[in-house]
Formats: C-alpha cells, sequence, structure tokens
C-alpha cells in the first residue's frame, strides 16, 4: 500500500509577466519509488523541482505535502517543511571552505538553534551521524578535507549525504549526474537509489540521460513546454512518446 | 591601445575616405597619446598659473634645507611623556575605530548587497555608506569636534565612520560576487536566516573580509596620527603644538616614533594575514 505524499494541484508559475514557464501541473507522488523527471532544456523541470519546496514561490495551485498545504506555510513552519524535503543538486553546491563533515552538518542547521549553528557546535549525536553516513558513502578519510578538493563523483555523494542528514521525508535531486562521467552517474544513483530504499522515502529527479532515466525509474513523467505530457511506467515509454516529449525524433538515430 | 583594438579599429574603418573620417580613425588610434599630450599641456599652464616658476622653486629648496637643519638631532627627552601617552592614544583610537567600524560594517554588508536584499533595504545602506565615504576624515573629524567636543571621542567616532564608508563597501562588494548556489542549498535545508548567512554566505567571504579588516586598521592607525591636527586626539595634536612653536627637534622625534609604529604595524599585519589564509 502506498499513500500520497506530496500531491501537487494545478500548479502555475510565471517569473515573469507574460512568460509562463509552468501550465496548471498536476502531480501526486506516492510514499516510495524513483520518480525520474525528463523532457528538453527549458521545459520547467528544475522551477517545478523548486516550487515544491518554496524555494521558487508558485504564481498559482497548491503543493501539498504530509497533508499540509505549503503556500500557506511562513517562516518556521515553511523552514520545517525545506527540512523535511531534501535536494541533491546538479553542481552539487557545497560550501567549499567548509569541510566534507561540516557540508554534512548542514543537513542539521534545521534542527539547530540559532545561536548553535553561529558558534558552529553541533551535538555529539549529529557528528557521530554524519561521520556514519560519510562512511557509508566510503568518505570517512576525506571528512577533515576542504570540500573543493574532491572529485566530482564524491562531491555529489557529499551532496546526497547531506540532504540525508535532514532525515527527510522525499529526497529532490535536480540533474544529479549531469556534471559526472556516464560510469560515475550510474554508482551515483545506485547509491542514491541504494539510500532511499532503505529509508523508504519517496525520490523525485530530474534527468537528461534517458537511458539512465530507464535503468533506475519506477516512474517517468515527461514534461515540455511546462506541461505534464506523459506519466507511466519505463515499458510505456516508447519512441513515440519520446518523440512528443522532446519534439521530433530525428535526434534518436 | 592594445594590438587587437587597433586590428579591429583599422579593419572596421578601412572603407571610409575623406578628410574627417581620416582624422577620427587617427585620433581614434592615437588616442593614448593625445590624452598624454593635452595632460602635459595642462601642467605646464597650471604651474605657471599657481605662480610657481624657476625662481619660486629655488627660493623653496633653500628653505627646505635650512628646515631639514633644524630637525636634528631629534629631542626625545623634552617631551617624552606626551609622546608616549599620545602614541598609546592614538593606537587606542585606532583599535576602537577598527572594532566598531568593521562590527558595524558586517550588519551593513549584508543588509546592502543586492544579491541578498530587496531594493528597499539596499538603497538606503549603500547611500549611507557613500555618504560616510564622501568626505575625508580630517573634514569629519571637525564635524565631530564640534559636534562631541575635543579629545579622542571625536577621533574614534571619526575612524569609525571612515570604517564604515570603506569596507561597507568593501564587504557588500564581496557579498555580491559570491555564488548563490551554496546558499541556495543551506536554505534548502531549512537552516533559519542568520544560520544561512553564516554558512551559506560567510564562508565564501570571510578570508576576503579579514584582509580588508586588517587594510582598514592600518589605514586608521595612519589616520589617528592626524585627527590631533583638528584635536580630535592622538599624537597629531603634539606634533601640530610643536610645529607651532618651532620645536622642530621635537617634531622629528615625533616623527621618528611614527614610522616606528608604522613599521612594527606593517609587520604585525602581514603576520596575521597569513595566519588566515
Ligand atoms: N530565476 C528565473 N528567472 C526567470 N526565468 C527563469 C528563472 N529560472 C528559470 N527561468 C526560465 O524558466 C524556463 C524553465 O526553466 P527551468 O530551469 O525550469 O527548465 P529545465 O527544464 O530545468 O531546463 P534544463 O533542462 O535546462 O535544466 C526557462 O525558459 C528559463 O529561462
Ligand atoms: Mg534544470
Amino acid at each position: 500500500m502506498s499513500e500520497t505524499i506530496l500531491s501537487i494541484q494545478h500548479l502555475s508559475k510565471s517569473y515573469t509577466a507574460n512568460t509562463q514557464v509552468l501550465y496548471d501541473v498536476s502531480l501526486d507522488v506516492v510514499s516510495e519509488g524513483i520518480l525520474i523527471v525528463i523532457g528538453p532544456s527549458g521545459a520547467g523541470k528544475s522551477t517545478l523541482m523548486r516550487c515544491i519546496n518554496h524555494l521558487v514561490t508558485p504564481t498559482s495551485g497548491k503543493i501539498i505535502f504530509r497533508g499540509v498545504e505549503v503556500s500557506s506555510l511562513h517562516g518556521k513552519a515553511m523552514r520545517e517543511v525545506r527540512r523535511r524535503i531534501g535536494m541533491v543538486f546538479q553542481e552539487f553546491n557545497l560550501v567549499e571552505r567548509l569541510t566534507v563533515l561540516e557540508n554534512m552538518l548542514i543537513g542539521r542547521l534545521g534542527y539547530m538553534s540559532t545561536w548553535d549553528a553561529l558558534r558552529r557546535k553541533y551535538s555529539d549525536d549529529d557528528i557521530g551521524k554524519a561521520e556514519a553516513m560519510l562512511e557509508r558513502l566510503g568518505l570517512a578519510e576525506f571528512a577533515l578535507k576542504r570540500a573543493d578538493n574532491l572529485s566530482g563523483g564524491q562531491r555529489q555523494r557529499v551532496g546526497i549525504g547531506r540532504a540525508l542528514m535532514q532525515n527527510p521525508e522525499l529526497l529532490l535531486a535536480d540533474e544529479p549526474t549531469s556534471s559526472l562521467d556516464p560510469k560515475t552517474s550510474v554508482e551515483v544513483m545506485q547509491t542514491m537509489a541504494e539510500l532511499a530504499r532503505e529509508r523508504r522515502i519517496p525520490v523525485i529527479v530530474n534527468m537528461h540521460d534517458v537511458n539512465l532515466a530507464r535503468r533506475f525509474a519506477d516512474r517517468i513523467v515527461g514534461m515540455a513546454n511546462g506541461r505534464i505530457v506523459f506519466d507511466g511506467s519505463t515499458e510505456q515509454l516508447t519512441k513515440d512518446t519520446l518523440a512528443k516529449i522532446y519534439g521530433g525524433d530525428s535526434w534518436m538515430h | 591601445m592594445d594590438a587587437l583594438t587597433r586590428h579591429v579599429i583599422l579593419r572596421r574603418e578601412k572603407a571610409p575616405s575623406g578628410f574627417l573620417p581620416r582624422v577620427r580613425r587617427r585620433l581614434m588610434l592615437h588616442s593614448g597619446q593625445v590624452l598624454a599630450l593635452l595632460a602635459v599641456a595642462y601642467v605646464v599652464l597650471a604651474v605657471s598659473n599657481l605662480g610657481i616658476n624657476g625662481e619660486r622653486i629655488l627660493r623653496g629648496i633653500d628653505q627646505g634645507a635650512k628646515f631639514i637643519a633644524r630637525l636634528f638631532p631629534p629631542n626625545f627627552a623634552a617631551r617624552w611623556d606626551d609622546i608616549v601617552h599620545d602614541m598609546v592614544e592614538s593606537i587606542e583610537m585606532a583599535i576602537m575605530a577598527s572594532v566598531i567600524g568593521i562590527a558595524l560594517s558586517l550588519p551593513l554588508g549584508l543588509l546592502g548587497a543586492r544579491n541578498l536584499m530587496p531594493p528597499a533595504i539596499t538603497w538606503p545602506i549603500r547611500f549611507l555608506i557613500s555618504l560616510f565615504r564622501a568626505f575625508n576624515p580630517i573634514i569629519i573629524g571637525i564635524i565631530f569636534v564640534k559636534a562631541v567636543g575635543f579629545g579622542p571621542l571625536a577621533g574614534v567616532l571619526t575612524l569609525s565612520v571612515a570604517s564604515i564608508g570603506f569596507i561597507g563597501k568593501l564587504f557588500i562588494e564581496a557579498i555580491e560576487e559570491i555564488s548563490l548556489k551554496q546558499v541556495e542549498a543551506v536554505r534548502a535545508s531549512g537552516a533559519p536566516f542568520l544560520s544561512l548567512i553564516r554558512y551559506g554566505v560567510m564562508p565564501q567571504v570571510s578570508s576576503r573580509f579579514v584582509g580588508f579588516a586588517m587594510y582598514q586598521f592600518d589605514s586608521n592607525l595612519r589616520n589617528s596620527t592626524t585627527l590631533g591636527i583638528v584635536g580630535a586626539g592622538g599624537i597629531g595634536g603634539t606634533l601640530f603644538a610643536a610645529f607651532q612653536r618651532f620645536d622642530y627637534r621635537i617634531v622629528s622625534a615625533i616623527v621618528i616614533v611614527i614610522i616606528a609604529l608604522i613599521i612594527l604595524d606593517e609587520f604585525v599585519s602581514e603576520r596575521v594575514r597569513r595566519l588566515f589564509e
């Protein structure tokens, strides 16, 4: 049995008055599995993802996360929702001048008081969790290295670890493998899939690599021009649907 | 003008013939030389206008030589207690003003950064900082002496204002250059506002901030030795008094102490800078 954990209802977004990026998007996400969103550049994938945790404010429509309408929240309540949603980025977005360990601990900032955060005073429990997570990711030896000393694949593992340190109930990943080579991409996706499965949390991933998407997705959503044009299983993702998502099929040959 | 620009201009201007386009092309190609020529012409004109001529310069050299002769030997003993007291006052003024200036510049820098704050906040903050930077410390010093009276309080206020004017601006510029990606990631973790600043913004700018702060301390130390001239405390007052009494040997003693202080400061700040790298 799988309950709906996230419900996006009639979501629209315009950054400026006369350019609409999302048109009436509706999508329900259940409590487990990997949902991969594909679609051409500019389709609105990143915008949709950032509307979920309100890094971008929707123009209209509702985001309902675990029964709470996110758009109605402010301040502390909004931050608590963000804390419950982990996010992984294309360019890792680590704080480069801090150590790998402290980057992991950034995942705990949503739980820490400002006063403790300003003094960088982490609880022993949090430090223990961060170390265990680094161990798990095979990065224990890098704990005290500065984040900008790592390779792309290692950085993205830190990015995933940081997001999981939030103890999230949902994981968002915006093109987590687009800055990585094909082999590392698969390894990073495997790590993410494995950790999400263990924690029984759903993952939404934006991706350009259709083959990688087929390999990892439990469900695929295709977006074009700010609308959802496909929603189904990997088997249902035929050449015709791909042509519909990306416009034409000349690129496939 | 570099070779590429020259090449582009030559190519673009190949087609037109006739007198005017050719003159314009020459002017563009030689704009550097033309400017230098104009500058030289201006200096020549200005010098004769100010009554600076051969005879005046010779008279100046003569007087300068006499002055230098009267500076030696420096007399440290006569006013040693005053010198020490005023030097300590200068240093204290510089330290206090640096601490106050830096402490206030931090929040002002964050509030003035256009990539973090809306225009309604950045605009007044940036205006205030420009205003603080608009006047030479001596002028601000005169104003504060009138406002709060003679003494080091006026000096500390003056140097604080000058500090905010300069490092406030540098802080804003540094913050406006940060990567917002790191900020976005910290925001996505649900961090409260000040934690976001602490982790998303500060690590990206802190080493540059230390550099700016050290630079401002150097500057405050130098300025704290002159503010006494307008009565705002520090060694400058004693120096100025010695000048007015024609006690040139005391003047030279004070100048030597100031030089020693500045050399010491260079040495220390170099060390501190390396510590933070
Ligand atoms: N902050 C912003 N301000 C204004 N316009 C934006 C902003 N972010 C995105 N856009 C515009 O919104 C549209 C959708 O962008 P979005 O980044 O959501 O697409 P995407 O599907 O993620 O593309 P990609 O695959 O290239 O990452 C684009 O036309 C983009 O120019
Ligand atoms: Mg995108």
